[in-house]
């Protein structure tokens, strides 16, 4: 029997080996600002990057900011339902029209000089406007517009213009996450942290399993960094990354580890599990699908690897999914306006519970220079924990004179196709 | 053990009905103009003029219990009146509220 057109099913199959070059990759990509400038100039403001959560924006007025290196975008709720993005400046002076964060506005008031945008950024209204001889055009002095476009309940912006349409910048992934229908998920836990590193740092800190043995050695227990996939797509990359079950270097490799039983199967009402690996990772995910409808979550286009693994997406330049059945991790790594040793790092939890209530929790700010962590604040936080140590180090390792490339390994293959996406940019800008 | 000292206060009741939750609604009584805020269902009054431009904050929304202004979008805490977000740098007034049988009163100084 074939499959319907509409039946939606995460691809399994390995991409094709892309072929790379095991080139170094220069440190200063890391740490020049001449190098950041490029980035700004030929890829930030050239690619759809994730904005936020449409469901934040529920009735017309409703806006957040959207603060990406030296800009702020407002993202709006239009009275017709669609969203709309403007930049957040006002036209007259230069004022940002909004602080960072989301709220709800009738219209967009300058607080400088009482200029008056409305939701859809055109320009209401300007104080004694006889006395601008050259008069005041609604059309040159409107906020102007940035491309706005929503996948799966997230909104993306793209500040160039031209730029094609998201469907065709997101390639391969829509076929591979639509099956988890993250369109109706919802936050349930936000926070962002600003990081003493630059931005790729922290996203490759994240794109291979490598690290795993060292920096979180007692996952080792329940998560097989020997088997984990890497697929490198057009510009996007996967991993599949095995939990439910112990790595092949721990020595509950091919059993249920006490970890496996307490961690997952026991959390989620199995006890006293006795069977083999196989079957552990079987019963996880039969007692997800039995969950799954008292939460309103849609388990059914995944697969059994899918409600025991994480899918691990980075949708370049700068999101990254650990995707699981019930809950996803979502990062944005965004670049500091001018230094390119900091970085902000935009971290959401979202819960597949369409069905209960999840107040939506207000965002917690952070700062790896305060030494501030997220242990206790959320599910991973001593996990997060650990990159967050390991990241302002790097960084500062990386000012080392002794220090010049980095020497990537097949396990790094994702951030190796990172930067020869990136290098592409930085070259077609030339 | 002293007995705790409490502000005398002339207590009114509220001439309107609460506004929807998260929502705002304006109202008088002689020369003050109030804002009566429903966070989630808990009434609180505030002095309705921003403790910014002084402007009232009518239309403005509530998420928890944390007053938008509509204005320029400076966020103020209506437990306590004191600021939360930039461009409100300084306290705004409350007033307390109570419930008498199934209306609402605000506690007005004396």
């Amino acid at each position: 029997m074939t499959a319907s057109p509409q039946t939606l099913a995460t691809p399994m199959e390995r991409a094709p080996d892309p072929g790379l070059d095991y080139v170094p990759i220069p440190k200063t990509r890391y740490t020049s600002a001449e190098y950041a400038q490029r980035e700004w100039d030929h890829m930030w403001t050239k690619t759809w990057t994730c904005a936020g959560r449409a469901s934040d924006l529920e009735r017309p007025g409703d806006y957040f900011t959207y603060e990406l290196g030296p800009e702020s975008i407002l993202v709006v709720k239009q009275p017709d339902g669609s969203i709309r993005a403007r930049y957040n400046v006002c036209m007259h002076r230069g004022n940002r029209l909004r602080e960072p964060g989301r709220g709800h506005a009738e219209k967009f008031s300058c607080l400088y000089h009482g200029w008056e945008f409305g939701l859809d950024g055109q320009l209401l209204a300007a104080q004694d406007p006889e006395c601008f001889p050259q008069g005041i055009s609604s059309e040159k002095l409107s906020l102007p517009p940035v491309r706005c476009e929503v996948w799966a309940g997230f909104v993306f912006v793209n500040l160039d213009s031209d730029a094609s349409a998201l469907r065709d910048y997101l390639g391969e992934i829509p076929e591979h996450l639509d099956p988890y229908h993250f369109e109706g998920w919802k936050i349930a836990y936000d926070c962002t942290i600003e990081i003493e590193c630059n931005w790729k740092a922290c996203v490759d800190a994240f794109n291979e399993a490598y690290h795993l043995a060292a920096t979180h050695t007692w996952t080792l227990a329940f998560s097989d960094d020997v088997r984990t996939l890497y697929d490198c797509y057009d510009k996007h990359t996967r991993m599949i990354f095995p939990e439910v079950q112990a790595s092949q270097r721990h020595p509950g490799a091919n059993s249920v580890t006490p970890e496996i039983k307490k961690m997952f199967l026991e959390r989620i009402g199995i006890e006293n599990f006795e069977g083999t690996p196989q079957e552990a990772r079987e019963a996880f995910a039969r007692q997800q699908r039995k969950i799954a409808p008292t939460m309103g979550a849609n388990v059914d286009d995944l697969n059994e690897s899918q409600l025991c693994d994480d899918f691990h997406y980075t949708i370049f330049p700068n999101m990254t999914f650990n995707a699981h059945a019930l809950f996803t991790w979502v990062f944005m790594h965004r670049p500091h306006p001018t230094d390119p040793n900091k970085m902000y790092f935009d971290f959401i939890s979202i819960m597949n519970a369409s069905g209960i209530d999840v107040p939506r929790p207000e965002k917690e700010f952070y700062s790896t220079a305060n030494g501030d962590t997220l242990d206790g604040k959320c599910d991973g936080g001593e996990l997060l924990d650990e990159d967050l140590y390991n990241l302002p180090r790097i960084q500062a390792g990386m000012h080392s004179g002794a220090f010049q490339d980095l020497h990537l390994g097949s396990q790094e293959v994702r951030i190796l196709h990172h930067h020869k996406v990136l290098e592409e940019y930085l070259e077609a800008g030339r | 053990m002293a007995e705790k000292r409490t502000e005398a206060l002339r207590w009114v009741e509220i001439p309107i009905a609460l506004p929807p939750s998260g929502r705002t609604e304006t109202f008088s009584l002689g020369d003050l103009e109030l804002l009566l805020c429903n966070a989630s269902g808990t009434p609180y009054i505030v002095r309705d003029e921003c403790p910014h431009v002084r402007t009232s904050m009518k239309g403005g929304v509530i998420r928890g219990t944390i007053l938008e202004c509509p204005l320029h979008g400076g966020l103020m805490d209506l437990r306590d009146g004191s600021p939360k977000g930039m461009p409100i740098r300084s306290s705004g007034t409350c007033f307390r509220v109570r419930a008498q049988g199934d209306r609402w009163q605000v506690g007005l100084p004396l």
